[in-house]
């Protein structure tokens, strides 16, 4: 099974969760307010970020961030856990083509599912922290209009991000993620260094739309009773 | 009938430009060498390019930059290079016009390359001199003279099949030769050539027929004259 045949089937299944989920907690959302503490059990959040690279790696060395865009969704499975997919893009000038290799601009698309906490430490401020599960990305790197060459990796993400709740269902927020995508470039024994992993920060701002309700596993509970 | 015509314009526009390219995935290579002069000594900032040919249309295609760099301070270089599948995967070596140029061919769509590496261990790109040749009758008794100049051409090119050259199809600072007869009509001739400096000018001469004498000179001097009265 190829890593985005599992994406493929996890963004099915949280579409799946999605749809047979949130009808039903429409009908609990009154009387969960009756409690003091609110939950959510699913966030939308679409973001722009500015990647940094970083390190003694190809990206490091050879690139320079250009902006990019993310969409993620969380969906809460137990009280502040929840696991999300994130999709969106990384847009890169070629800092030094002696590094990379002569190509102009690369494009990484990404792809993955993490798990994460999210905490209140102020009234209207939360407090998340990520990480992912599996992951995929796929350069796309311009030669020309019509000249491009790709490769692939497998990331990992590592992140936290910062929210202000404007109303209960908008929020802003400001995040950080530290990426380290493992390639599958196939280089010299002397390069393998440089090729092996590509690292970067990404720093970004976004608006999210969540949902108060029971999380996941809660409302599985509620059902039984 | 207008709408067809644009359709067809269209359809052979898609043709023409449409078509995308794409390298190697995954892939980097690496090509590594040393550039040295006649003298052996090293060539710095000498711009080392790997190329290959690439369909730019269905008419024709260009040669495209893969990867390039700049020999360093002991005439070294590395250059980090995308691959695509040619049957004339090049690198070229070029310092400026006072020096030769060297190009390395492979076939990279017959041939794997043996730990995505290509060294090309040592070049040798040398200073190019100019010879300019006088030739004169001064005796008055006409005679006839012939003579061939035999010199080294400045360009080297060198196709390998994996590590194996293949000489049918390489050449490197070749021989070549400017030969001519003066007689009566004709008492004088001159003219310039180029070729490496420090290589060896074979001049053979025969006046009236006599018996061939041949004389070697060393270029010692980017602009080497030569001059020979009979």
């Amino acid at each position: 099974m190829t890593l985005r045949s599992i994406f493929r089937k996890g963004i099915f299944f949280l579409l799946l969760v999605l749809g047979s989920f949130s009808f039903s907690q429409e009908m609990e959302v009154a009387t969960d307010s009756l409690e003091t503490k609110k939950y959510r059990y699913i966030s939308y959040a679409l973001g722009y970020n500015n990647p940094i690279p970083t390190g003694d790696n190809f990206i490091g060395q050879g690139l320079e961030g250009n902006g990019g865009f993310n969409f993620k969704v969380q969906i809460y499975v137990y009280k502040d856990f929840f696991v999300g997919v994130s999709v969106g893009a990384s847009y890169f000038n070629v800092a030094d083509q002696i590094v990379v290799g002569n190509y102009n601009k690369t494009r990484i698309a990404e792809e993955y599912l993490y798990v994460g906490y999210e905490f209140e430490p102020l009234l209207d401020f939360y407090l998340g922290l990520t990480a992912s599960i599996i992951g995929s990305s796929r350069y796309k790197n311009t030669i020309s209009e019509s000249i491009f060459q790709r490769d692939s990796a497998r990331l990992m993400s590592y992140g936290a991000y910062f929210v202000y709740e404007i109303v209960d269902e908008i929020q802003v927020y400001l995040d950080y993620n530290y990426r380290i995508d493992r390639t599958k470039i196939d280089v010299p024994n002397t390069l393998e260094s440089i090729f092996k992993k590509g690292k970067f920060h990404q720093i970004g701002i976004g608006i999210r739309c969540s949902f108060i309700g029971d999380n996941f596993i809660t409302s599985l509970f509620k059902k039984k009773k | 009938m207008l709408f067809s015509r644009i359709i067809t314009i269209c359809c052979f526009t898609a043709l023409v430009y449409g078509c995308e390219v794409n390298l190697e995935p995954d892939t980097r290579i690496l090509v590594s060498g040393q550039v040295l002069d006649e003298v052996n000594q090293p060539v710095t900032q000498a711009q080392v390019e790997v190329t290959s040919r690439i369909a730019t249309s269905i008419f024709g295609e260009d040669d495209l930059i893969l990867g390039s760099g700049l020999t360093d301070d002991s005439g070294s270089f590395n250059v980090v290079s995308l691959l695509e599948r040619d049957d004339e995967f090049a690198v070229r070596v070029n310092k400026n016009e006072d020096f030769t140029s060297y190009t390395y061919f492979t076939d990279t769509a017959a041939n794997e390359l043996d730990d995505l590496e290509i060294n090309l261990g040592e070049v040798s790109l040398k200073r190019i001199a100019t010879v300019s040749f006088n030739i004169n009758e001064t005796s008055d008794t006409g005679n006839t003279l012939n003579f061939t100049l035999k010199y080294n051409d400045i360009e080297c090119i060198e196709f390998f099949n994996g590590e194996i050259i293949d000489m049918n199809n390489s050449f490197c600072f070749q021989q070549v030769q400017i030969s001519q007869v003066l007689e009566t009509t004709v008492t004088s001739t001159n003219g310039m050539f180029l070729t490496p400096l420090l290589s060896e000018i074979e001049f053979t001469y025969s006046i009236n027929n006599q018996s061939p004498i041949t004389e070697i000179f060393v270029v010692n001097d980017t602009s080497y004259d030569f001059t020979f009265n009979f």
